[in-house]
């Protein structure tokens, strides 16, 4: 089997090269952590190396209550305090209520791929996509999450921390990317079975190239898509009672919406390269490439089906 | 004249004893105190035999968790290793994570204190050796039972923490997670006896003379992380129990369809789970501060200092816990005082 997720900015999501103002502070504070504790690391190693051979007068010093006090006490309750102090600082602007006239888009997580859809002015549904999040660069952008079924967690370590999604509650996160590209994400919260396979990308797109995406979502299949023999072979496999192309009489609701799966930049959640030929081996066995996955396997198509069937959905773009 | 405790300090005045000895006092004596002989070993109840099989069962158990480490590693070692099936792994990570919370580190640091207590303050035994031997029998049996799940592939495999709703009946329908739920209740409530055993080995059974503030630092250790237990483990007793009774007779707890929240079970399990960093660390520091200065051949400096550092610890730990569930989403407010206590924490450590 091939590395996953073919497309994006390395494997897995780098956690420490932050892309965006959510992340940023974020990595700041990871890094004055880590070189504090590097610094007492060091203070304490001194006075060890003191206490086994430095001379006499040294480790009678050493040996006292009062330094107890001093290194005990004074010096973590300076430290400690500065760093919480600076620590909330730095990342207060992270937790701000989210504006009214910000970009919403509801994340779903679902066992084990993630149910996208951009809501509109009035924070009704107007595209559905599924496993690839895209957004204007330079904005933050309201993200809702919510669970379908067990708790997930959304993690795009470039654009943010990771926030848990939890069956029966919402939770609310921003993100913001600096400069276009395609940013890694992973689910962070074991949530069984494939779990592990359960990645994602965001595209970073400019703001007038997001516009062309959206209007290119936004329509529904052409007409002339729906004669071609793959989409009577995606009928008579029963494919439509899970899965949604828009334009067409295919409105399952169970799968990820395929309207413009040809145009997504992965496979089966994150995992494997979209082009024809990993859609037909996915479709003809997707259960040993992604093991309890909820997309039964089609060992009954025959070759010539699946490259049909294959060709057909790579055409919908 | 008699102290409160009944005891008669005028006894010592008989001590050292003159004059011959009775006959064949030495050989009752090496009789009652010998060693188990042939199959006596199952029935020994003394803390210094107890003791070892104690100590000896958690070191079993560290090594076959130590195992299933190793096979993990192997199958990380390579990006799509083919080495252990998906389902294998998840069963493994989770009982890995489960034996070496559940079955190692706590048993191994109160084997410890069955071992050495007694003697530290000057009794021959724990006060219920009785006890300390079913707590043993009980933990070696049932831990053995839980870990050879694995191999019948019935092992739990909703990670050590057991988030529902993974581990509820939609999700995890066969009897995995009964296995975990069950086992590790009683498991506790074992952990709680031995608990209760050394609070009364520290407070009541100490040689006379020995006041509290001449009580050995690992003792104090100890004595703190007793008490820690019988604070700590009825919360996660009382999560295992809630989510059972939702598995078993469909009771909404944790289910957010039928009013309940999973987040309940993070608390409580966290409650219980960030304690339990102290209850092993506490005894380990305590061990050290007892080594340390008996090798350096010098004194503990500021022994009244450790003491209170190490009760404090003790105290703050109870209000940390939520700094494992950073990432679900809780207000800003208790985001900020739950690092404020974890910060705290880490000064008196």
């Amino acid at each position: 089997m091939t590395a996953p997720t073919p497309g994006t900015s390395g494997w897995p999501p780098p956690a420490l090269d932050p892309a965006g103002p959510f992340a940023g502070p974020l990595n700041v504070l990871a890094w004055v952590l880590f070189a504090m504790a590097a610094a007492v690391l060091v203070i304490v190693l001194v006075a060890l190396g003191v206490a086994l051979f430095g001379p006499r007068r040294w480790r009678a010093r050493l040996g006292g209550e009062r330094l107890i006090w001093i290194g005990g006490l004074a010096f973590p309750v300076v430290v400690l305090s500065a760093l919480l102090i600076y620590g909330l600082g730095l990342t207060s602007r992270l937790t701000e209520e989210p504006a009214a006239g910000e970009m919403r888009v509801r994340v779903t997580g679902e066992m084990w791929w993630w149910r996208v859809a951009y809501l509109d002015a009035h924070g009704r549904e107007a595209l559905q996509d599924a496993n690839e999040l895209h957004i204007p660069v330079g904005r933050p952008v309201v993200l809702e999450l919510d669970s379908a079924d067990v708790i997930h967690s959304f993690w795009v370590p470039r654009l943010s921390g990771k926030v848990d999604m939890i069956p029966g509650r919402r939770n609310l996160m921003r993100i913001q990317a600096d400069a276009p590209g395609v940013y890694g994400g992973q689910c962070a919260e074991y949530c069984g079975g494939p779990h592990a396979l359960m990645g994602f990308v965001v595209v970073a797109h400019e703001p007038a190239a997001f516009e062309v995406w959206r209007a290119r979502q936004a329509a529904p299949a052409p007409a002339a898509a729906t004669s071609h023999p793959g989409a009577a072979v995606f009928d008579r496999a029963g494919c439509g009672a899970c899965h949604t192309v828009a334009g067409t009489a295919f409105n399952g609701l169970a799968g990820p919406d395929l309207s413009h799966v040809g145009s997504r930049r992965t496979l089966g959640a994150g995992i494997l390269p979209n082009n024809q030929g990993t859609l037909a081996g996915w479709i003809a066995d997707s259960q040993s490439i992604k093991p309890g996955n909820r997309m039964p396997a089609y060992p009954v198509l025959t070759g010539q089906e699946l490259r049909d069937v294959s060709a057909w959905l790579e055409s919908l773009e | 004249m008699k102290g409160e405790t009944g005891f008669d300090p005028g006894l010592y005045e008989r001590f050292p004893t003159k004059g011959p000895r009775p006959k064949g006092e030495l050989e009752a004596l090496e009789q009652v105190w010998c060693g188990p002989k042939g199959w006596q070993w199952i029935t020994a109840i003394n803390n210094n035999f107890i003791g070892v099989y104690y100590v000896g069962a958690a070191m079993l158990f560290f090594v076959l968790a130590g195992v299933l480490a190793l096979l993990m590693r192997t199958q990380l070692a390579l990006p799509m290793n083919g080495f252990l099936p998906q389902e294998t792994y998840n069963q493994m990570f989770t009982v890995h994570g489960t034996v070496m919370m559940f079955l190692f580190a706590v048993p191994a640091v109160e084997a410890l204190g069955v071992l050495l207590l007694p003697q530290m303050v000057g009794a021959r035994d724990l006060p219920f050796p009785r006890l300390s031997a079913y707590a043993f029998w009980a933990y070696l049996i049932g831990g053995l039972a839980f870990f050879c799940s694995i191999f019948f592939g019935l092992a739990p495999n909703g990670g050590w923490f057991m988030y529902p709703p993974l581990t509820s009946t939609t999700y995890s329908p066969g009897i995995n997670a009964d296995f975990w739920l069950l086992g590790i209740g009683f498991i506790e409530i074992s952990a709680i006896a031995g608990a209760i055993e050394i609070i009364v080995g520290v407070l009541r059974n100490r040689a006379p003379g020995m006041t509290l503030d001449k009580l050995p630092i690992f003792a104090w250790a100890m004595l703190i992380f007793a008490c820690m237990i019988i604070i700590a483990f009825p919360s996660i007793i009382l999560s295992t129990l809630l989510l059972e009774v939702e598995r078993a007779l469909g009771w909404p707890f944790f289910d957010a369809l039928k009013g309940g929240d999973p987040l309940l079970w993070q608390h409580l399990f966290w409650f219980f789970g960030h304690p339990e960093v102290y209850i092993i660390f506490l005894p380990a520091a305590g061990a050290m501060s007892t080594i340390i200065p008996a090798m350096a051949r010098t004194r503990l400096v500021g022994y009244r200092l450790v003491v209170l550092a190490m009760l404090a610890t003790g105290f703050i730990s109870f209000g940390v816990w939520a700094h494992h569930m950073f990432t679900t989403g809780m207000p800003t407010i208790s985001t900020s005082f739950f690092s404020a206590a974890s910060m705290a924490v880490s000064l008196l450590t």
